[in-house]
C-alpha cells in the first residue's frame, strides 16, 4: 500500500533500478561539491511559505565534505523535467511489510501495542462475552464500532455501559448529528442494524438485549427516507 | 593563573555544578581542573553504551556513585532493531563491581540486563539505593528477588516499561522486614499477580514512600487497603480499575483517595469501568499529572474527569478524548505543559473517533504553557500548523504522527512543508521534532535553516532526494540524534556530511538508499565512527549495489568497534 503512495509523491521520478545503470561507484578522492551546490541554487522556491521569503532560504553549506561520489556524472542530477531522480529503494523492502502495514509504523511502543491488542481481544472489534454482571477482577471491555449512514467518521462504544436498547439508541443518537444538509430527504427517524457473529446484518430489537450483547460485532445506523424518495425500509423506527 | 584555590575549595565549588555540560566545560579549563574534576565526579551519564567502555570510564572517573546508561537505538521501541542486537549491561556491572564499591544508583534504558547482572548488583554494592530499568529486558522476577533480598537501603525500584519474565509473584516477599527505606516502587509493567500480602506489608513499613505504581493484576477492590497505608503518596498508579459497580466499593475507594492529601500524579486505570472514575474527583484539583493512556474510557466520563483537574501540567490520554474533550481541556487547564494523545485503534483503516487537527489547535490556543506535544491523528493542515506555531513559540518538543504515511494537507492536498516550516521558524527553542505526512525536500530546507537548537529529529516517509538529508546535516547545528526510516536519502548526502556525524551521538537510517559501498567508505574515512549495517538477509556484499542496506546505525565512539555484534550486524573493520 505504501509503495503506491510513494509513487504518488510529487517531484519524484522513479527510475527502474535494473535499466538505469546508476550504480554508485565511490572512491576516496576529495573533490569539490559544486555539482551538489548546483542543486541548491536550482531549487525552485515556488512555495507560498511566506516566512522564507526574506532571503533566508539559502542554506549555507558549512560542513566540508570528506567524501563525495565520483561516479556517473548524471547521477542525482536534475533531469530534463527538473525533477530529481531517485532509486526505487522501496523495492527491496517489500518483504518486511506486515500484513496491515509497515513494521514499526505508526510508531507505537511494542509494550503499548501489546496492551492495545489485548484490549481489542486479539484484533477483532469485540468482545469477550464475559458475563458483565458476575465477573469480578480483570475484565475486558466490549467495544464495537458504530457507523451512521452519511457520517464519515464512525465511533466506538463500550456496550458494557448500556443495559437496554432504549439507553443505547438514545446515546447513539446524541453521538451523531441528527440531520445532515445533504440528506434532507430524511424523515427524522433511524434504523438500528447490527452485525452478528455469522456476519449477517440484523435488525436491533428483535432479540432480547442479552442475546444481542452476546452476538453483536458492529452497529450501523440507517436513516429512514421519506416515502417516495427511496424505498422505505421496513424497520423498527427509533427516534 | 598565578594564584590558585586549594583543591578542596575547587572541589567544593564544582560540587554545585549539576549539569554534565558544565562539568565537561570545567574539565577543559586546564590540567589541574581536569584532575580535580575527574576525582570528584559522582554522576555519569552515557547516552550510548558503545560510545565508550567501562575501562575508559573507570580510568577517568574513579569515584562514581551514580550511573545512567542507554543502550539500543530509539527505534528499538518500534521493533526495528532485531532481537539480540546487543546493549548488554553485564560488562559494565562486572567492571563497576570491582572499581565502584560505593556505587548507589544504576539507571538503564533499552539495555539487556540478565538475572546474573542483577545478582551481581545485589551483592557488590553495599550501599545500593536506586535501580531504574526503562524499556529493558533479559531478566526475570528471580533477579528482582535478589535485589529485594540484598539491597537493604533500596530507595527506588522502577521497572519502567521493561519486559520482565514473570516467574513468580513472590519476589516481593524477599524484601526483608528491616527494609523501610523505599521511596519509589514502580512495578506497573509486570504481568502476573504479585503477592498482595507482601505488597501491603512492604508499603506499610515504608514511611517515605512517595511513588507507588502497581500492575494490572491488582484488582480495584484492593486499592483502598493500599491507599490507607500510603496516605503520603505523591504519585500513584492503579492496577485494573474495574469491578462490579457496588456502592460499598465505590465509597471505600473514594474515601481512600480523599485521604491522600499529597497526591499529584495518577496513572494506571487499566480496564477502566467509568462508574468508578468519580472516586478520584476529590483529588482532581490537586493533580498535576494524569496518565489515562491505558484507560479506554470515552466522553462524557473522560471529559468530565479532566475538566475537574484545573492544575494539570501533564496529560496523557487516548484519542477517545476527541476534539471536543481537548477544547474542554483548553478551557479548563491553563497550566498544561505536556500533552500526549495516543491512538486507540491505530491499525484501523478509518478513524474511530473525531480527533483532528482542531483539537490540537484548541489546546495550543488555550494553554499558554504548552511546550511538549505528542499527537497521533489522521488529518492535518498547514493552516493548523501555522496557528499552532504562532500560538506556542515556546514549544520545545513537537512530535506529530499522522497515522497514514504521506498524508497531504487535506484542504489543499499539497505537502505539509510550510506548516512544519512554520513550527521550526517560530519555535526557536525546539529541541525535539518528529515529522509525518506528505513532505518534500523543502521541509528539510526550512529545518536546516531555522532549527538551530534541534537536538533530536525523527523522519519517516519524507523527502525526495539527497538534498533533504543534506539540509538537515549541514544546517542543524545542535543535532545529536537523527533517526530516519523509509526516505530516499542516499550516499551523497551521507558522505558529504561525514564530519558532521562525529558531532552527533547517533544516526539511524532504515529503508533508505544507502549502499554498502558508502558504509564501507564512511567507516574507512572516519575511524571514530562505528558504522554498523544491520541486514538480516545475509552479507550485504553479496547483493547488487543498487539494492541498499536494510538498516544503518552510525555512532561515534572512543572505544573502537564493539565485539558483541550478532551475525546480522556487519561492521567494516578499519584498515
Amino acid at each position: 500500500m505504501e509503495l503506491e503512495l510513494g509513487l504518488a509523491l510529487p517531484n519524484s521520478h522513479f527510475v527502474d533500478p535494473i535499466n538505469s545503470s546508476n550504480t554508485t561507484i565511490l572512491n576516496g578522492n576529495m573533490i569539490n561539491i559544486d555539482r551538489f551546490d548546483d542543486n541548491f541554487s536550482q531549487m525552485k522556491m515556488k512555495d507560498d511559505y511566506s516566512m522564507a521569503s526574506d532571503g533566508s532560504n539559502q542554506v549555507p553549506i558549512k560542513t566540508l565534505p570528506l567524501l563525495i561520489c565520483n561516479g556517473q556524472p548524471n547521477e542525482d542530477e536534475d533531469d530534463d523535467d527538473g525533477h530529481q531522480k531517485r532509486r526505487t529503494f522501496e523495492a527491496c523492502y517489500q518483504e518486511i511489510k506486515e500484513e496491515n502495514g509497515v513494521v514499526g509504523w505508526p510508531p507505537i511502543k511494542s509494550w503499548r501495542k501489546k496492551l492495545l491488542l489485548n484490549h481489542e481481544g486479539g484484533g477483532g472489534w469485540n468482545t469477550n462475552n464475559i458475563d458483565h454482571r458476575n465477573n469480578i477482577g480483570i475484565r475486558n471491555s466490549m467495544y464495537v464500532k458504530v457507523k451512521m449512514e452519511g457520517v464519515a467518521i464512525g465511533r466506538k462504544i463500550d456496550l458494557r455501559l448500556y443495559n437496554s436498547y432504549q439507553l443505547l439508541t438514545n446515546t447513539l443518537l446524541q453521538m451523531f448529528p441528527r440531520s445532515d444538509e445533504n440528506c434532507n430527504e430524511n424523515d427524522g427517524s433511524f434504523t438500528l442494524l447490527y452485525q452478528d457473529k455469522e456476519g449477517d446484518w440484523m435488525l436491533a430489537g428483535d432479540v432480547p438485549w442479552e442475546t444481542f450483547m452476546e452476538t453483536v460485532q458492529r452497529i450501523q445506523i440507517l436513516r429512514n427516507w421519506k416515502s417516495g424518495s427511496r424505498s422505505t425500509r421496513k424497520s423498527s423506527h427509533i427516534s | 593563573m598565578a594564584y590558585s584555590f586549594p583543591e578542596e575549595v575547587l572541589e567544593h565549588v564544582f560540587s554545585f555544578l549539576s549539569s554534565d555540560k558544565d562539568r565537561n566545560a570545567v574539565s577543559l579549563v586546564c590540567k589541574s581542573w581536569y584532575e580535580i574534576e575527574r576525582w570528584c565526579r559522582r554522576k555519569i551519564f552515557i547516552g550510548n553504551c558503545y560510545a565508550v567502555n567501562p575501562r575508559i570510564m573507570i580510568r577517568r572517573f574513579p569515584e562514581v556513585r551514580s550511573i545512567e546508561l542507554k543502550g539500543k537505538p530509539h527505534f528499538a521501541d518500534f521493533n526495528l532493531v532485531p532481537e539480540g542486537w546487543g546493549a548488554y549491561v553485564y560488562p559494565w556491572i562486572l567492571a563497576m563491581s570491582k572499581s565502584y564499591p560505593l556505587l548507589e544508583e544504576i539507571k538503564l534504558k533499552r539495555m539487556v540486563i540478565t538475572d546474573e547482572s542483577l545478582e551481581l548488583i545485589a551483592k557488590s554494592f553495599k550501599n545500593f539505593k536506586v535501580l531504574v530499568l526503562s524499556s529493558c529486558d533479559g531478566f526475570t522476577t528471580d533477579g528482582l528477588a535478589a535485589i529485594a533480598a540484598n539491597c537493604r537501603n533500596l530507595r527506588e525500584l522502577d521497572l519502567g516499561e521493561s519486559e520482565v519474565e514473570d516467574l513468580s509473584g513472590h519476589w516481593l516477599s524477599h524484601f526483608p522486614d528491616s527494609c523501610t527505606s523505599l521511596v519509589s516502587l514502580n512495578i506497573a509493567c509486570l504481568v502476573s499477580e504479585v503477592s498482595f500480602l507482601a505488597l501491603e506489608r512492604l508499603v506499610a513499613r515504608s514511611p517515605n514512600l512517595r511513588t507507588l505504581r502497581i500492575n494490572r493484576a491488582v484488582p480495584l477492590e484492593k486499592l483502598p487497603y493500599l491507599l490507607r497505608r500510603t496516605s503520603q503518596l505523591v504519585e500513584f498508579g492503579t492496577g485494573a480499575y474495574s469491578a462490579d459497580v457496588r456502592s460499598d466499593y465505590f465509597s471505600n475507594l473514594t474515601e481512600a483517595f480523599s485521604g491522600c492529601k499529597q497526591l499529584k500524579c495518577l496513572s494506571g486505570f487499566w480496564d477502566v469501568v467509568p462508574a468508578y472514575l468519580p472516586a478520584i474527583y476529590p483529588v482532581c484539583s490537586r493533580l498535576t499529572s494524569l496518565n489515562l493512556s491505558y484507560a479506554t474510557c470515552q466522553n462524557p466520563e473522560l471529559g468530565k474527569l479532566i475538566s475537574q483537574c484545573h492544575n494539570l501540567q501533564r496529560l496523557w490520554v487516548l484519542d477517545y478524548i476527541e476534539d471536543f474533550g481537548l477544547e474542554e481541556l483548553a478551557a479548563n487547564c491553563k497550566d498544561l505543559q505536556e500533552l500526549r494523545v495516543f491512538p486507540s485503534d491505530p491499525f484501523a483503516a478509518e478513524p474511530n473517533v473525531t480527533l483532528t487537527e482542531q483539537g490540537l489547535v484548541a489546546v495550543s490556543d488555550g494553554c499558554p504553557k504548552l511546550q511538549s506535544v505528542l499527537y497521533f491523528c489522521r488529518q492535518m493542515t498547514n493552516a493548523a500548523l501555522f496557528t499552532i506555531a504562532r500560538n506556542r513559540p515556546n514549544m520545545i518538543r513537537f512530535r506529530l504522527c499522522i497515522i497514514e504515511p504521506r498524508t497531504p494537507d487535506y484542504l489543499t492536498l499539497g505537502p505539509l512543508d510550510a506548516g512544519f516550516g512554520a513550527i521550526v521558524e517560530n519555535c526557536k527553542e525546539l529541541r525535539r521534532l518528529s515529522l509525518s505526512g506528505l513532505l518534500t525536500d523543502r521541509v528539510f530546507e526550512y529545518i536546516g535553516t531555522h532549527a538551530k537548537k534541534l537536538e533530536m529529529l525523527s523522519i519517516a516517509f519524507a523527502g525526495d532526494s539527497d538534498l533533504g538529508l543534506h539540509h538537515v546535516l549541514s544546517g542543524c547545528e545542535s543535532l545529536r540524534k537523527l533517526e530516519i526510516r523509509d526516505c530516499p536519502f542516499g550516499d551523497k548526502a551521507l558522505l558529504s556530511n561525514a564530519a558532521k556525524l562525529e558531532t552527533m551521538r547517533s544516526l539511524w537510517m532504515s529503508s533508505c538508499s544507502i549502499s554498502f559501498e558508502a558504509c564501507k567508505m564512511l567507516a574507512q574515512k572516519m575511524p571514530r565512527l562505528n558504522v554498523e549495517v544491520i541486514d538480516e538477509r545475509g552479507p550485504p556484499d553479496t547483493r547488487p549495489e543498487s539494492c541498499p542496506v536494510e538498516k544503518l546505525y552510525i555512532y561515534r565512539s572512543v572505544a573502537g568497534r564493539r565485539f558483541d555484534t550478532p551475525g546480522y550486524v556487519w561492521v567494516k573493520k578499519q584498515l
